[in-house]
Protein backbone atom coordinates (compact mmCIF):
# COMPACT_ATOMS: atom_id res chain seq x y z
CA UNK A 1 0.00 0.00 0.00
CA UNK A 2 2.85 2.34 0.93
CA UNK A 3 4.55 1.53 -2.36
CA UNK A 4 1.36 2.34 -4.25
CA UNK A 5 1.17 5.68 -2.46
CA UNK A 6 4.78 6.43 -3.36
CA UNK A 7 4.10 5.50 -6.98
CA UNK A 8 1.13 7.87 -6.92
CA UNK A 9 3.43 10.63 -5.64
CA UNK A 10 5.82 9.78 -8.49
CA UNK A 11 2.91 10.07 -10.93
CA UNK A 12 2.05 13.53 -9.53
CA UNK A 13 5.68 14.61 -9.81
CA UNK A 14 5.90 13.34 -13.42
CA UNK A 15 2.65 15.15 -14.21
CA UNK A 16 4.05 18.44 -12.91
CA UNK A 17 7.14 17.91 -15.07
CA UNK A 18 4.98 17.32 -18.14
CA UNK A 19 3.01 20.50 -17.44
CA UNK A 20 6.27 22.45 -17.14
CA UNK A 21 7.52 20.95 -20.40
CA UNK A 22 4.25 21.84 -22.14
CA UNK A 23 4.62 25.43 -20.95
CA UNK A 24 8.08 25.65 -22.53
CA UNK A 25 6.39 25.67 -25.94
CA UNK A 26 3.28 27.52 -24.81
CA UNK A 27 2.06 28.52 -28.27
CA UNK A 28 2.37 24.96 -29.47
CA UNK A 29 0.55 23.69 -26.38
CA UNK A 30 -2.40 26.11 -26.72
CA UNK A 31 -2.68 25.43 -30.43
CA UNK A 32 -2.36 21.69 -29.75
CA UNK A 33 -5.21 21.83 -27.23
CA UNK A 34 -7.44 23.72 -29.66
CA UNK A 35 -6.61 21.17 -32.35
CA UNK A 36 -7.30 18.37 -29.89
CA UNK A 37 -10.75 19.86 -29.36
CA UNK A 38 -11.28 20.14 -33.12
CA UNK A 39 -10.01 16.62 -33.74
CA UNK A 40 -12.25 15.21 -31.05
CA UNK A 41 -15.27 16.69 -32.84
CA UNK A 42 -14.67 14.37 -35.81
CA UNK A 43 -16.36 11.37 -34.20
CA UNK A 44 -19.63 13.15 -33.29
CA UNK A 45 -19.69 14.90 -36.71
CA UNK A 46 -19.17 11.56 -38.44
CA UNK A 47 -22.03 9.95 -36.54
CA UNK A 48 -24.23 13.02 -37.12
CA UNK A 49 -23.63 12.77 -40.88
CA UNK A 50 -24.31 9.02 -40.92
CA UNK A 51 -27.46 9.31 -38.84
CA UNK A 52 -28.92 12.32 -40.67
CA UNK A 53 -28.41 10.75 -44.08
CA UNK A 54 -29.22 7.13 -43.28
CA UNK A 55 -31.25 5.36 -40.61
CA UNK A 56 -28.00 4.72 -38.73
CA UNK A 57 -27.57 1.37 -37.06
CA UNK A 58 -29.93 -0.73 -34.95
CA UNK A 59 -30.62 0.09 -31.31
CA UNK A 60 -29.35 3.66 -31.42
CA UNK A 61 -30.89 6.98 -32.43
CA UNK A 62 -28.96 10.15 -33.22
CA UNK A 63 -29.01 11.61 -29.69
CA UNK A 64 -27.98 8.32 -28.11
CA UNK A 65 -25.09 7.84 -30.51
CA UNK A 66 -23.81 11.40 -29.93
CA UNK A 67 -23.95 10.69 -26.18
CA UNK A 68 -22.00 7.49 -26.94
CA UNK A 69 -19.41 9.60 -28.79
CA UNK A 70 -19.24 12.05 -25.89
CA UNK A 71 -18.49 9.20 -23.49
CA UNK A 72 -15.91 7.83 -25.95
CA UNK A 73 -14.14 11.21 -25.98
CA UNK A 74 -14.38 11.56 -22.22
CA UNK A 75 -12.92 8.13 -21.46
CA UNK A 76 -10.29 8.48 -24.21
CA UNK A 77 -9.34 11.84 -22.69
CA UNK A 78 -8.92 10.32 -19.22
CA UNK A 79 -6.87 7.42 -20.60
CA UNK A 80 -4.83 9.80 -22.77
CA UNK A 81 -4.09 12.18 -19.92
CA UNK A 82 -3.01 9.47 -17.47
CA UNK A 83 -1.19 7.13 -19.85
CA UNK A 84 -0.75 9.11 -23.10
CA UNK A 85 3.06 9.42 -22.88
CA UNK A 86 3.60 5.82 -21.83
CA UNK A 87 4.24 4.29 -25.29
CA UNK A 88 6.88 6.94 -26.12
CA UNK A 89 8.40 6.69 -22.64
CA UNK A 90 8.76 2.91 -22.55
CA UNK A 91 9.95 2.67 -26.16
CA UNK A 92 12.50 5.45 -25.56
CA UNK A 93 14.02 3.98 -22.38
CA UNK A 94 14.19 0.45 -23.75
CA UNK A 95 15.86 1.51 -27.01
CA UNK A 96 18.37 3.78 -25.28
CA UNK A 97 19.17 1.20 -22.62
CA UNK A 98 17.81 3.43 -19.83
CA UNK A 99 15.36 0.70 -18.84
CA UNK A 100 18.26 -1.07 -17.08
CA UNK A 101 18.43 1.80 -14.59
CA UNK A 102 14.77 1.27 -13.70
CA UNK A 103 15.63 -2.27 -12.59
CA UNK A 104 17.93 -0.82 -9.92
CA UNK A 105 15.28 1.41 -8.36
CA UNK A 106 13.42 0.44 -5.16
CA UNK A 107 10.05 0.25 -6.98
CA UNK A 108 8.65 -2.20 -9.47
CA UNK A 109 9.77 -1.14 -12.99
CA UNK A 110 6.25 -1.51 -14.36
CA UNK A 111 4.99 0.72 -11.53
CA UNK A 112 7.44 3.43 -12.57
CA UNK A 113 6.44 3.02 -16.23
CA UNK A 114 2.73 3.30 -15.41
CA UNK A 115 3.44 6.39 -13.30
CA UNK A 116 5.24 8.10 -16.22
CA UNK A 117 2.41 8.37 -18.72
CA UNK A 118 0.81 11.75 -17.93
CA UNK A 119 0.18 13.89 -21.00
CA UNK A 120 -1.49 17.26 -20.64
CA UNK A 121 -2.06 17.58 -24.40
CA UNK A 122 -4.95 15.11 -24.15
CA UNK A 123 -7.06 17.52 -22.14
CA UNK A 124 -8.92 18.54 -25.35
CA UNK A 125 -10.93 15.31 -25.83
CA UNK A 126 -11.60 15.13 -22.08
CA UNK A 127 -13.16 18.60 -22.01
CA UNK A 128 -15.14 18.22 -25.23
CA UNK A 129 -16.32 14.75 -24.16
CA UNK A 130 -17.48 16.04 -20.77
CA UNK A 131 -19.32 18.91 -22.48
CA UNK A 132 -21.08 16.67 -25.03
CA UNK A 133 -21.98 14.16 -22.34
CA UNK A 134 -23.52 16.72 -19.95
CA UNK A 135 -25.26 18.55 -22.80
CA UNK A 136 -26.93 15.41 -24.12
CA UNK A 137 -27.85 14.13 -20.65
CA UNK A 138 -29.76 17.39 -20.14
CA UNK A 139 -31.12 17.49 -23.69
CA UNK A 140 -32.38 13.91 -23.56
CA UNK A 141 -33.79 14.52 -20.10
CA UNK A 142 -32.20 11.32 -18.80
CA UNK A 143 -33.17 10.27 -15.30
CA UNK A 144 -29.94 9.25 -13.67
CA UNK A 145 -30.05 7.75 -10.19
CA UNK A 146 -27.42 6.57 -7.71
CA UNK A 147 -27.16 3.12 -9.35
CA UNK A 148 -26.50 4.60 -12.79
CA UNK A 149 -23.86 6.98 -11.41
CA UNK A 150 -22.21 4.17 -9.42
CA UNK A 151 -22.03 1.90 -12.48
CA UNK A 152 -20.75 4.77 -14.61
CA UNK A 153 -17.94 5.50 -12.11
CA UNK A 154 -17.14 1.80 -11.68
CA UNK A 155 -16.96 1.41 -15.46
CA UNK A 156 -14.46 4.30 -15.62
CA UNK A 157 -12.36 2.77 -12.82
CA UNK A 158 -12.40 -0.76 -14.30
CA UNK A 159 -11.83 0.75 -17.73
CA UNK A 160 -8.63 2.33 -16.39
CA UNK A 161 -7.59 -1.00 -14.83
CA UNK A 162 -8.15 -2.69 -18.18
CA UNK A 163 -6.21 0.03 -19.98
CA UNK A 164 -3.35 -0.36 -17.50
CA UNK A 165 -3.34 -4.05 -18.35
CA UNK A 166 -3.23 -3.15 -22.02
CA UNK A 167 -0.29 -0.80 -21.45
CA UNK A 168 1.49 -3.48 -19.40
CA UNK A 169 1.10 -5.86 -22.37
CA UNK A 170 2.42 -3.16 -24.69
CA UNK A 171 5.44 -2.62 -22.42
CA UNK A 172 6.02 -6.39 -22.29
CA UNK A 173 6.13 -6.58 -26.09
CA UNK A 174 8.50 -3.58 -26.23
CA UNK A 175 11.03 -5.12 -23.80
CA UNK A 176 10.83 -8.37 -25.76
CA UNK A 177 11.14 -6.98 -29.30
CA UNK A 178 12.99 -3.70 -28.51
CA UNK A 179 13.13 -2.21 -32.02
CA UNK A 180 9.75 -2.35 -33.70
CA UNK A 181 8.06 0.76 -35.02
CA UNK A 182 4.33 1.51 -35.18
CA UNK A 183 3.54 -1.07 -32.50
CA UNK A 184 1.37 1.58 -30.83
CA UNK A 185 -0.59 1.91 -34.09
CA UNK A 186 -1.26 -1.83 -34.11
CA UNK A 187 -2.30 -1.81 -30.46
CA UNK A 188 -4.53 1.25 -31.00
CA UNK A 189 -6.28 -0.41 -33.94
CA UNK A 190 -7.29 -3.27 -31.65
CA UNK A 191 -8.71 -0.75 -29.18
CA UNK A 192 -11.10 0.45 -31.90
CA UNK A 193 -13.29 -2.60 -31.25
CA UNK A 194 -14.32 -0.78 -28.09
CA UNK A 195 -15.26 2.41 -29.91
CA UNK A 196 -18.50 1.15 -31.50
CA UNK A 197 -21.77 -0.13 -30.04
CA UNK A 198 -21.08 -3.83 -29.59
CA UNK A 199 -24.40 -4.83 -31.18
CA UNK A 200 -22.93 -4.14 -34.66
CA UNK A 201 -20.60 -7.12 -34.21
CA UNK A 202 -21.36 -10.83 -34.48
CA UNK A 203 -22.69 -12.66 -31.39
CA UNK A 204 -19.32 -14.36 -30.81
CA UNK A 205 -17.45 -11.07 -30.92
CA UNK A 206 -20.05 -9.44 -28.66
CA UNK A 207 -19.44 -12.16 -26.07
CA UNK A 208 -15.68 -11.70 -26.39
CA UNK A 209 -16.01 -7.94 -25.92
CA UNK A 210 -17.71 -8.37 -22.55
CA UNK A 211 -15.50 -11.23 -21.34
CA UNK A 212 -12.00 -12.18 -22.54
CA UNK A 213 -11.32 -8.83 -24.26
CA UNK A 214 -13.69 -6.68 -22.17
CA UNK A 215 -13.38 -3.50 -24.27
CA UNK A 216 -17.13 -2.88 -23.77
CA UNK A 217 -16.20 -1.41 -20.38
CA UNK A 218 -14.81 1.78 -21.94
CA UNK A 219 -17.86 3.18 -23.72
CA UNK A 220 -20.66 0.64 -24.05
CA UNK A 221 -21.18 0.07 -20.31
CA UNK A 222 -21.01 3.77 -19.28
CA UNK A 223 -23.37 4.65 -22.17
CA UNK A 224 -25.78 1.86 -21.26
CA UNK A 225 -25.63 2.95 -17.60
CA UNK A 226 -26.65 6.52 -18.50
CA UNK A 227 -29.35 5.22 -20.88
CA UNK A 228 -30.60 2.91 -18.14
CA UNK A 229 -29.93 -0.25 -20.14
CA UNK A 230 -28.42 -2.24 -17.29
CA UNK A 231 -28.00 -6.00 -17.46
CA UNK A 232 -26.36 -8.91 -15.66
CA UNK A 233 -23.23 -8.91 -17.88
CA UNK A 234 -21.83 -5.71 -16.33
CA UNK A 235 -20.28 -7.29 -13.19
CA UNK A 236 -18.92 -10.12 -15.37
CA UNK A 237 -17.14 -7.54 -17.53
CA UNK A 238 -15.69 -5.83 -14.44
CA UNK A 239 -14.29 -9.17 -13.21
CA UNK A 240 -12.71 -9.83 -16.61
CA UNK A 241 -11.10 -6.35 -16.55
CA UNK A 242 -9.37 -7.17 -13.27
CA UNK A 243 -8.41 -10.59 -14.65
CA UNK A 244 -6.97 -9.00 -17.80
CA UNK A 245 -4.77 -6.74 -15.66
CA UNK A 246 -3.64 -9.68 -13.52
CA UNK A 247 -2.75 -11.81 -16.55
CA UNK A 248 -0.90 -8.93 -18.21
CA UNK A 249 1.21 -8.49 -15.05
CA UNK A 250 2.04 -12.21 -15.13
CA UNK A 251 3.10 -11.88 -18.76
CA UNK A 252 5.20 -8.81 -17.89
CA UNK A 253 6.99 -10.73 -15.12
CA UNK A 254 7.73 -13.61 -17.50
CA UNK A 255 9.09 -11.26 -20.16
CA UNK A 256 11.11 -9.32 -17.59
CA UNK A 257 12.86 -12.50 -16.47
CA UNK A 258 14.03 -13.02 -20.05
CA UNK A 259 14.97 -9.38 -20.61
CA UNK A 260 18.51 -9.13 -21.98
CA UNK A 261 18.92 -5.34 -22.31
CA UNK A 262 19.08 -3.41 -25.60
CA UNK A 263 22.70 -4.49 -26.10
CA UNK A 264 21.78 -8.21 -26.07
CA UNK B 1 20.20 15.15 -60.99
CA UNK B 2 22.92 12.57 -60.32
CA UNK B 3 23.22 13.71 -56.68
CA UNK B 4 19.43 13.61 -56.37
CA UNK B 5 19.28 10.01 -57.63
CA UNK B 6 22.15 9.01 -55.34
CA UNK B 7 20.26 10.47 -52.36
CA UNK B 8 17.17 8.48 -53.37
CA UNK B 9 19.24 5.29 -53.52
CA UNK B 10 20.90 6.01 -50.18
CA UNK B 11 17.62 6.82 -48.45
CA UNK B 12 15.99 3.75 -49.98
CA UNK B 13 18.63 1.60 -48.27
CA UNK B 14 18.06 3.42 -44.97
CA UNK B 15 14.25 3.21 -45.22
CA UNK B 16 14.41 -0.48 -46.16
CA UNK B 17 16.10 -1.18 -42.82
CA UNK B 18 12.76 -0.23 -41.27
CA UNK B 19 10.73 -2.48 -43.60
CA UNK B 20 8.89 -4.14 -40.69
CA UNK B 21 7.78 -0.74 -39.46
CA UNK B 22 6.27 -0.08 -42.89
CA UNK B 23 4.79 -3.56 -43.01
CA UNK B 24 2.97 -2.98 -39.71
CA UNK B 25 0.11 -1.63 -41.85
CA UNK B 26 -0.44 -5.22 -43.03
CA UNK B 27 -1.41 -6.13 -39.46
CA UNK B 28 -3.30 -2.92 -38.68
CA UNK B 29 -5.42 -2.73 -41.83
CA UNK B 30 -7.08 -6.18 -41.66
CA UNK B 31 -8.25 -5.30 -38.11
CA UNK B 32 -9.76 -2.02 -39.32
CA UNK B 33 -11.17 -3.79 -42.37
CA UNK B 34 -13.00 -6.29 -40.14
CA UNK B 35 -14.38 -3.46 -37.98
CA UNK B 36 -15.57 -1.54 -41.06
CA UNK B 37 -17.14 -4.66 -42.56
CA UNK B 38 -19.11 -5.19 -39.32
CA UNK B 39 -20.07 -1.50 -39.09
CA UNK B 40 -21.24 -1.07 -42.67
CA UNK B 41 -22.89 -4.48 -42.88
CA UNK B 42 -24.95 -3.36 -39.90
CA UNK B 43 -25.77 0.01 -41.52
CA UNK B 44 -26.58 -1.39 -45.00
CA UNK B 45 -28.72 -4.18 -43.54
CA UNK B 46 -30.58 -1.86 -41.17
CA UNK B 47 -31.21 0.63 -43.99
CA UNK B 48 -32.19 -2.22 -46.31
CA UNK B 49 -30.24 -0.73 -49.22
CA UNK B 50 -27.41 -1.72 -51.54
CA UNK B 51 -26.15 1.82 -52.06
CA UNK B 52 -25.58 4.80 -49.76
CA UNK B 53 -24.63 8.10 -51.40
CA UNK B 54 -23.71 6.13 -54.52
CA UNK B 55 -21.35 3.79 -52.68
CA UNK B 56 -22.01 0.07 -52.77
CA UNK B 57 -21.10 -1.98 -49.69
CA UNK B 58 -17.66 -3.03 -51.03
CA UNK B 59 -16.85 0.50 -52.15
CA UNK B 60 -17.85 1.97 -48.79
CA UNK B 61 -15.70 -0.51 -46.83
CA UNK B 62 -12.84 -0.11 -49.28
CA UNK B 63 -13.13 3.70 -49.05
CA UNK B 64 -11.49 3.53 -45.62
CA UNK B 65 -8.92 0.98 -46.73
CA UNK B 66 -8.21 3.08 -49.81
CA UNK B 67 -7.38 5.98 -47.51
CA UNK B 68 -4.45 3.93 -46.16
CA UNK B 69 -3.60 2.73 -49.65
CA UNK B 70 -3.30 6.40 -50.68
CA UNK B 71 -1.09 7.11 -47.67
CA UNK B 72 1.38 4.50 -48.98
CA UNK B 73 1.79 6.82 -51.94
CA UNK B 74 1.50 10.30 -50.47
CA UNK B 75 2.55 10.20 -46.80
CA UNK B 76 5.64 12.07 -45.61
CA UNK B 77 6.91 13.35 -42.27
CA UNK B 78 8.54 16.48 -43.71
CA UNK B 79 6.63 19.02 -41.59
CA UNK B 80 7.96 17.56 -38.34
CA UNK B 81 11.30 16.65 -39.87
CA UNK B 82 12.08 20.30 -40.61
CA UNK B 83 11.08 21.25 -37.07
CA UNK B 84 13.25 18.53 -35.55
CA UNK B 85 16.27 19.50 -37.64
CA UNK B 86 15.89 23.13 -36.56
CA UNK B 87 15.53 22.28 -32.85
CA UNK B 88 18.46 19.84 -32.94
CA UNK B 89 20.60 22.22 -35.01
CA UNK B 90 20.96 19.69 -37.86
CA UNK B 91 19.55 22.12 -40.39
CA UNK B 92 22.84 24.07 -40.24
CA UNK B 93 24.73 21.02 -41.54
CA UNK B 94 21.92 20.18 -44.00
CA UNK B 95 22.48 23.59 -45.58
CA UNK B 96 26.11 22.67 -46.31
CA UNK B 97 25.19 19.61 -48.41
CA UNK B 98 25.81 19.68 -52.18
CA UNK B 99 22.05 19.45 -52.65
CA UNK B 100 19.36 21.84 -51.44
CA UNK B 101 17.29 20.98 -48.35
CA UNK B 102 14.17 20.94 -50.53
CA UNK B 103 15.61 18.42 -52.99
CA UNK B 104 17.27 16.34 -50.26
CA UNK B 105 14.00 15.93 -48.39
CA UNK B 106 12.14 15.25 -51.64
CA UNK B 107 14.58 12.44 -52.42
CA UNK B 108 14.09 11.09 -48.90
CA UNK B 109 10.30 11.20 -49.29
CA UNK B 110 10.44 9.46 -52.69
CA UNK B 111 12.61 6.62 -51.40
CA UNK B 112 10.41 6.09 -48.34
CA UNK B 113 7.35 5.82 -50.63
CA UNK B 114 9.15 3.25 -52.80
CA UNK B 115 9.66 1.12 -49.69
CA UNK B 116 6.05 1.69 -48.57
CA UNK B 117 4.76 0.58 -51.97
CA UNK B 118 6.97 -2.54 -51.93
CA UNK B 119 6.31 -3.76 -48.39
CA UNK B 120 3.00 -2.10 -47.59
CA UNK B 121 0.89 -1.42 -50.68
CA UNK B 122 1.62 -4.49 -52.85
CA UNK B 123 1.24 -7.25 -50.21
CA UNK B 124 -1.54 -5.20 -48.60
CA UNK B 125 -3.63 -5.24 -51.77
CA UNK B 126 -3.40 -9.03 -51.89
CA UNK B 127 -4.31 -9.48 -48.20
CA UNK B 128 -7.19 -6.97 -48.22
CA UNK B 129 -8.53 -8.41 -51.47
CA UNK B 130 -8.68 -11.85 -49.87
CA UNK B 131 -10.79 -10.41 -47.05
CA UNK B 132 -13.10 -8.37 -49.29
CA UNK B 133 -12.54 -8.58 -53.03
CA UNK B 134 -12.51 -5.15 -54.75
CA UNK B 135 -14.81 -6.13 -57.63
CA UNK B 136 -15.07 -2.46 -58.67
CA UNK B 137 -11.38 -2.22 -59.61
CA UNK B 138 -10.43 -2.24 -63.31
CA UNK B 139 -7.07 -1.88 -65.02
CA UNK B 140 -8.16 1.50 -66.40
CA UNK B 141 -9.25 2.84 -63.00
CA UNK B 142 -6.08 1.52 -61.38
CA UNK B 143 -3.81 3.17 -63.95
CA UNK B 144 -5.73 6.45 -63.59
CA UNK B 145 -5.33 6.13 -59.83
CA UNK B 146 -1.56 5.69 -60.17
CA UNK B 147 -1.24 8.94 -62.16
CA UNK B 148 -3.40 10.91 -59.72
CA UNK B 149 -1.58 9.33 -56.74
CA UNK B 150 1.85 10.38 -58.04
CA UNK B 151 0.64 13.96 -58.48
CA UNK B 152 -0.97 13.79 -55.03
CA UNK B 153 2.40 12.73 -53.62
CA UNK B 154 4.10 15.80 -55.10
CA UNK B 155 1.29 18.07 -53.93
CA UNK B 156 1.42 16.65 -50.41
CA UNK B 157 5.20 16.95 -50.30
CA UNK B 158 5.11 20.62 -51.27
CA UNK B 159 2.28 21.35 -48.84
CA UNK B 160 4.15 19.57 -46.02
CA UNK B 161 7.35 21.44 -46.82
CA UNK B 162 5.52 24.76 -46.80
CA UNK B 163 4.00 23.99 -43.39
CA UNK B 164 7.35 22.70 -42.17
CA UNK B 165 8.90 26.09 -42.90
CA UNK B 166 6.76 27.49 -40.07
CA UNK B 167 9.35 25.91 -37.74
CA UNK B 168 11.77 28.65 -38.75
CA UNK B 169 9.52 31.02 -36.80
CA UNK B 170 7.90 28.92 -34.03
CA UNK B 171 10.55 26.13 -33.82
CA UNK B 172 8.22 23.38 -32.58
CA UNK B 173 5.46 22.99 -35.18
CA UNK B 174 3.77 19.82 -33.92
CA UNK B 175 0.48 21.68 -33.58
CA UNK B 176 0.59 22.97 -37.16
CA UNK B 177 1.27 19.46 -38.31
CA UNK B 178 -1.76 18.32 -36.30
CA UNK B 179 -3.91 21.02 -37.96
CA UNK B 180 -2.95 19.55 -41.32
CA UNK B 181 -3.96 16.09 -40.12
CA UNK B 182 -7.36 17.36 -38.95
CA UNK B 183 -7.97 19.16 -42.24
CA UNK B 184 -6.76 16.21 -44.26
CA UNK B 185 -9.09 13.94 -42.30
CA UNK B 186 -12.18 16.13 -42.62
CA UNK B 187 -11.73 18.32 -45.69
CA UNK B 188 -9.73 15.73 -47.62
CA UNK B 189 -12.35 13.05 -47.07
CA UNK B 190 -10.19 10.83 -44.86
CA UNK B 191 -12.87 10.13 -42.24
CA UNK B 192 -16.01 10.04 -44.34
CA UNK B 193 -16.83 10.27 -48.06
CA UNK B 194 -17.35 13.95 -48.90
CA UNK B 195 -20.74 13.10 -50.44
CA UNK B 196 -22.04 13.04 -46.85
CA UNK B 197 -21.14 16.73 -46.46
CA UNK B 198 -23.51 19.52 -47.59
CA UNK B 199 -23.11 20.65 -51.22
CA UNK B 200 -22.14 24.23 -50.25
CA UNK B 201 -19.35 22.87 -48.04
CA UNK B 202 -18.11 20.69 -50.86
CA UNK B 203 -17.92 23.77 -53.09
CA UNK B 204 -15.60 25.37 -50.50
CA UNK B 205 -13.53 22.18 -50.24
CA UNK B 206 -13.10 22.32 -54.03
CA UNK B 207 -11.07 25.49 -53.54
CA UNK B 208 -8.64 23.85 -51.09
CA UNK B 209 -5.81 21.39 -51.89
CA UNK B 210 -6.84 18.58 -49.49
CA UNK B 211 -9.35 16.95 -51.82
CA UNK B 212 -6.67 16.52 -54.44
CA UNK B 213 -4.38 14.69 -52.00
CA UNK B 214 -6.87 12.21 -50.55
CA UNK B 215 -10.41 12.29 -51.93
CA UNK B 216 -9.75 12.26 -55.66
CA UNK B 217 -7.12 9.50 -55.60
CA UNK B 218 -9.65 7.42 -53.61
CA UNK B 219 -12.35 8.15 -56.20
CA UNK B 220 -10.13 6.95 -59.04
CA UNK B 221 -9.14 3.90 -56.99
CA UNK B 222 -12.80 3.04 -56.31
CA UNK B 223 -13.61 3.56 -59.99
CA UNK B 224 -16.23 6.13 -59.05
CA UNK B 225 -15.28 8.89 -61.49
CA UNK B 226 -18.38 9.89 -63.38
CA UNK B 227 -18.46 10.55 -67.10
CA UNK B 228 -15.44 10.29 -69.34
CA UNK B 229 -12.57 8.83 -67.31
CA UNK B 230 -9.88 10.48 -69.46
CA UNK B 231 -11.61 13.88 -69.24
CA UNK B 232 -11.82 13.60 -65.44
CA UNK B 233 -8.22 12.46 -65.27
CA UNK B 234 -7.06 15.50 -67.24
CA UNK B 235 -9.27 17.88 -65.21
CA UNK B 236 -8.23 16.63 -61.77
CA UNK B 237 -4.60 16.19 -62.85
CA UNK B 238 -4.52 19.78 -64.14
CA UNK B 239 -5.85 21.17 -60.87
CA UNK B 240 -3.25 19.15 -58.97
CA UNK B 241 -0.50 20.53 -61.23
CA UNK B 242 -1.78 24.08 -60.66
CA UNK B 243 -1.57 23.57 -56.89
CA UNK B 244 1.91 22.04 -57.25
CA UNK B 245 3.17 25.06 -59.23
CA UNK B 246 1.55 27.52 -56.80
CA UNK B 247 3.08 25.84 -53.72
CA UNK B 248 6.48 25.56 -55.40
CA UNK B 249 6.57 29.28 -56.19
CA UNK B 250 5.48 30.25 -52.65
CA UNK B 251 8.11 27.92 -51.12
CA UNK B 252 10.89 29.39 -53.25
CA UNK B 253 9.95 32.96 -52.28
CA UNK B 254 9.46 32.24 -48.58
CA UNK B 255 12.53 30.02 -48.22
CA UNK B 256 14.83 32.77 -49.54
CA UNK B 257 13.38 35.23 -47.04
CA UNK B 258 13.30 32.92 -44.03
CA UNK B 259 16.74 31.39 -44.53
CA UNK B 260 18.30 34.88 -44.32
CA UNK B 261 16.83 35.23 -40.81
CA UNK B 262 17.59 31.64 -39.79
CA UNK B 263 19.85 31.37 -36.75
CA UNK B 264 21.08 27.82 -36.00
CA UNK B 265 21.15 26.45 -32.47
CA UNK B 266 24.30 27.84 -30.89
CA UNK B 267 24.09 31.16 -32.72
Amino acid sequence: MLKLLKLFKLFIWNSKMDISRSMEYRFDFILGTVIGLAFSSIGPILQYLIFTQTKGFPGWNLEQIILFQGILLFTSGIKGMIFGSLPYFVTGIVRKGDFDRLLLKPYSPIGIILASGFRLNNIGPLLSGAFIMVYYIVKMNLHIGIVQIAIFILAIVFGLILFMGYEVLYSSIVIKLVQIGRLDELMNSLLRFGEFPINIFSKTLQTALITVIPFAVWVNIPANALLNRLDYTIPITFVFCALFFYVSLKIWNQFLKKYTSAGG
Amino acid sequence: MKVFLEVIKLNFKISFQYKWTFAMTLLVQPILLFINIALFKSIYTYNDTSSIKGYGFEQMVWYYTAYYVILSFVWNGITNQISRSIISGELATDLLRPISVFRFMLASAISSRFVAILVDFLPGMIIYSLILFPAFLTLKSFLSFLIIAVLAFLLNYLFSFLLGMSAMIIKNNMSISAIREVLQAIVGGGVIPLEFMPVWLNRIFDLLPFKYIIYWPIQFFLNRVEGDNLGSLVRIGSIQILWIVAFYVVIQILWKRLIKKFCAAGG
